[in-house]
């Protein structure tokens, strides 16, 4: 019989569909598939091979596409109350956040899913304003925990210039809100997602404008779940702004910004989390991108999704309403026809992972069990070794 | 590698496998197997090793990889073509019999070569992902020590996935 960490190994390569079922395999496989060690193995492995990478559709009901095959949009069907008009957030290591009343953490590929607790903090909307709520999703690396973004935005009722922002964080180990301190800028107004989720934090685009006609500048700004601090990220340096349409999103796990104007669109990619200089443009979509069939025309929001398994193509979403491919090489833009594809849809890339919303489900044991297991390893690593040299001083002496 | 061993002729190793069959490999094969690359670099191997944990069948297998591995990259060729050469051999390395896809990545494990480590794992990966229970228990040779009323809340637990 093959040892336990191999066995690991390799089923760490596997869909979550196949892991569930091999929960019956035996005592030990199940206890491997639900042990918090391998849950992290395998999503660590999904990511870095991309693979076991799901599209979630949100907008019209909620449907999801394997990216490996990409043949078919599968209706999902959501073990709590859904309302087709409820929104989904960013997806995080495998997790999304519906934002029903009440608002739901979900894992779709496993299906186990947790009601948050109302949130108790209520502010009272001042007479001239209206209120709007936005939320992301966010990991925090550094206490391994998923926490829930909430800003409560107040905006003029006639003018719609945001006035001031409360903010509420939810932990999903501590299951509780805590209120976070002095939330000072926008988020997006409209359809735009507030989860930019890259490193521990959630980003957004603010643009000020110093005077109604003068220009409007524009910066990164992000929140960390993990220190709770507002930061600045550099913008690729002598960035062009006027005439652009700029909005941000993540590929393959970097901030990028997406420029669309009247003569084409380009994407940048931040290579190297906060580091200025690793800004590069990916993606020029102009007169000399080769798009026989004028699938991008008129050139509208392109949203990255995803990159191919070769590293050639990138997946975009093309104003919500249909998948394309862009070849890097060759330069050109193909249709992509998933079966079933709703007529307008809002796609978030997705790794499928085991990772609960209900939290670590500890089974006694289960520390004592990997320690041993750790424990066993080391010997048998050591025993190999010392085989090898008393061989080998054997024949020697 | 170092200039020292260039410098001298080209080194040779003994590995003998558990059932007691001898294989000679040049160094350039030899330091593929991480365990015996570290023995190497700590200045503690000697040129005659034993492999407890490897049958003859399975490290010849190991040593064809390792050699062909070390050929077509030590070779002239460019990077893509020597990469796309990998691929089409490690492919056709691959089609084997299930118990010896099985044996050879427990052999990689305990030679630890990365690569072959990993081409394995995928394969057997990609050999049961559809695979029933039944199947997967008869190719693992594992035993189901669930009972039967155990079993059946198990598999109740995620109904779905097996449909």
């Amino acid at each position: 019989m093959m040892p336990s960490e191999i066995v690991a190994d390799v089923l760490s390569r596997l869909p979550v569909k196949s892991l569930l079922r091999f929960r019956c395999v035996c005592r030990l496989w199940c206890s491997i598939i639900d042990s918090q060690v391998f849950v992290k193995m395998h999503l660590h492995q999904s990511i870095t091979t991309n693979s076991n990478h799901s599209l979630i559709l949100g907008g019209l009901g909620l449907y999801s596409v394997a990216l490996d095959s990409l043949d078919k949009a599968h209706v999902l069907k959501t073990p709590f109350y859904y309302k087709s008009v409820d929104d989904i957030s960013n997806s995080c290591n495998g997790l999304i956040l519906v934002m029903s009343e009440p608002l739901i953490l979900w894992n779709p590929f496993s299906t186990k899913y947790r009601i948050l607790p109302d949130n108790p903090i209520k502010y009272p909307t001042p007479l001239s304003c209206f209120s709007k709520v936005i939320y992301g999703l966010a990991y925090d690396s550094r206490k391994d925990d998923y926490k829930v973004v909430q800003v409560v935005e107040f905006r003029n009722k006639t003018s719609h210039i945001w006035e001031c922002s409360e903010a509420e964080i939810y932990s999903m180990k501590s299951n509780s809100w805590n209120r976070i301190e002095g939330f000072s800028y926008p988020l997006p107004i409209l359809k735009g997602k507030w989860g930019i989720h890259v490193n521990g934090a959630l980003h957004t685009l603010v643009e000020d404008y110093f005077h109604i006609y003068s220009d409007k500048s524009i910066r990164i700004m992000s929140f960390s779940v993990e220190s709770e601090n507002h930061y600045e990220v550099m913008l690729p340096p002598n960035f062009r702004i006027k005439n652009v349409k700029l909005k941000l999103d993540v590929l393959g796990g970097c901030l990028c910004l997406v420029c669309t104007s009247k003569f084409g669109a380009s994407i940048w990619v931040m290579k190297e989390y906060g580091v200025e200089e690793s800004w590069t443009k990916l993606i020029s979509i102009d007169s000399s991108t080769i798009d026989p069939d004028g699938i991008l025309r008129p050139l509208a929001y392109l949203k990255p999704l995803a990159y191919s398994k070769n590293c050639e193509n990138v997946l975009l979403a093309y104003d919500d309403k249909r998948l394309v491919w862009y070849n890097f090489i060759r330069k050109t833009i193909k249709n992509v026809s998933v079966r079933g594809l709703p007529f307008l849809f809002f796609p978030e890339a997705c790794v499928e992972s085991l990772i609960s919303p209900c939290g670590p489900v500890w089974r006694e044991g289960d520390e004592v069990k990997k320690s041993a297991q750790d424990k066993r390893k080391e010997k048998n690593n050591k025993k190999n070794r010392d085989d090898f040299l008393s061989e080998g001083f054997k024949l020697v002496l | 590698m170092s200039s020292s061993t260039e410098l001298t002729e080209k080194k040779v190793f003994l590995l003998k496998s558990l059932d007691g069959v001898i294989f000679e490999v040049e160094e350039s094969v030899a330091v593929q197997l991480e365990v015996i690359r570290e023995l190497i670099e700590g200045d503690c191997a000697r040129p005659f090793i034993s492999l407890y944990n490897v049958t003859s069948e399975i490290l010849a297998l190991v040593i064809e990889y390792c050699k062909h591995h070390a050929e077509t990259c030590s070779g002239g060729t460019s990077a893509t073509i020597a990469d796309e050469d990998l691929k089409t051999f490690d492919n056709e390395f691959m089609n084997v019999d299930e118990n010896i896809l099985l044996e050879l990545c427990s052999a990689a494990d305990y030679l630890d070569i990365k690569s072959l480590f990993e081409l394995t794992c995928r394969t057997l990966a990609s050999l049961i992902k559809d695979r029933t229970i039944i199947e997967v228990r008869k190719m693992f040779n594992v035993e189901n020590d669930f009972s039967v009323v155990e079993e059946k809340a198990v598999r109740k637990e995620f109904a779905w996935a097996f449909k």
